[in-house]
């Protein structure tokens, strides 16, 4: 659930609403996850916007049409000082349409592992999207439906 | 419809209505009617109840439940047109006989037992899809376990967001 729902009336302190924002994350990516193993990920739509942001994603960075480097990506591609200038553009554009644009969110750092202690970073909602939905178009998902 | 009048006011429920104000629960003055609307669409109301409400904003109802099943009333009326070629005028209520009648109100308070006098507001009118696609809907329907309205309302209020729409739902 977003967090549009939150009652401030009723709010307890700081350390519970932090840990809050860390259980939506791993709500999101168990969900995300047992969608993955009942459908395959070429088949699946993530939002409404998903042509939008896989073209957007593109544009602003190109090299990520090698589908090696979509499949597997290191947290400083992401992280590093003169790339967070570009994603912070790039997420500036989905500000308007998607839901959650910049909630804090899981993702893997390779198409081929599970969420695991190693292989998963902290990124915000769109940067998710961009990977995942990149991923799912190259089929990169699809083994964890076929697994089963 | 006339229900027989019982007095259900027992030693009991005087003793946990007690209780509950002990609880802290406030009780909400001016409330006429509580009508409970069930997945068929059939209409449980209690006249003139105690309603209670608790510091977490549930709801406690006191009160005589009557079956106001207006859909299927509305069928059995339709019926009796056809099949007599006149408009009937009381005849729909009168057939219903007093056993009937005493099943009804088995039936309404053993979904207010169920229910433990929560409040539940339900919204059961046929939704439209828009602009979602029947797989998603699905998706989401088996996803979250839940029926196609409440799948199509959770798309709609995320926007197509798959993942969001049966996160709210598994809550």
């Amino acid at each position: 659930m977003s967090l549009n729902t939150f009652n401030a009336e009723e709010a307890d302190n700081l350390e519970d609403i932090e840990r809050q924002f860390a259980v939506v994350a791993v709500e999101q990516a168990e969900t995300y996850w047992n969608l993955l193993t009942k459908i395959k990920g070429s088949k699946l739509r993530l939002t409404k916007f998903d042509d939008d942001i896989y073209e957007t994603f593109i544009k602003y960075f190109p090299e990520y049409q090698d589908v090696e480097r979509v499949k597997n990506f290191k947290e400083d591609e992401l992280k590093s000082k003169e790339r967070k200038v570009k994603w912070r553009e790039f997420c500036g554009e989905f500000e308007e349409n998607v839901e959650d644009y910049n909630f804090g969110t899981l993702l893997r750092t390779n198409a081929n592992d599970e969420y695991g202690q190693e292989g998963t970073i902290f990124v915000v909602r769109i940067q998710f999207y961009a990977f995942e939905i990149a991923r799912n178009r190259a089929g990169l998902n699809d083994w964890i439906c076929e697994k089963n | 419809m006339s229900a027989p009048n019982v007095s259900i006011l027992s030693k009991n429920e005087k003793k946990s209505k007690d209780m509950l104000v002990k609880l802290g629960l406030k009780r909400v003055p001016g409330i006429i009617r509580v009508a409970y609307r069930k997945k068929n669409n059939e209409i449980i109301a209690i006249e003139k109840p105690e309603v209670y409400r608790t510091p977490g904003g549930n709801y406690v109802v006191f009160g005589e439940p009557k079956v106001d099943d207006f859909t299927q009333k509305l069928a059995a009326a339709q019926e009796q047109a056809q099949a007599s070629g006149i408009v009937p005028s009381e005849a729909d209520v009168a057939t219903k006989s007093p056993a009937d009648i005493q099943a009804d109100m088995q039936a309404a308070a053993d979904a207010i037992e169920s229910g433990a006098g929560k409040v539940e507001e339900e919204d059961d009118g046929e939704v439209d899809a828009g602009d979602l696609s029947n797989d998603d809907i699905e998706l989401v329907m088996q996803q979250a376990n839940v029926a196609k309205n409440d799948a199509i309302k959770a798309l709609k209020s995320h926007n197509g967001d798959i993942v969001n729409a049966i996160m709210s739902l598994s809550k």
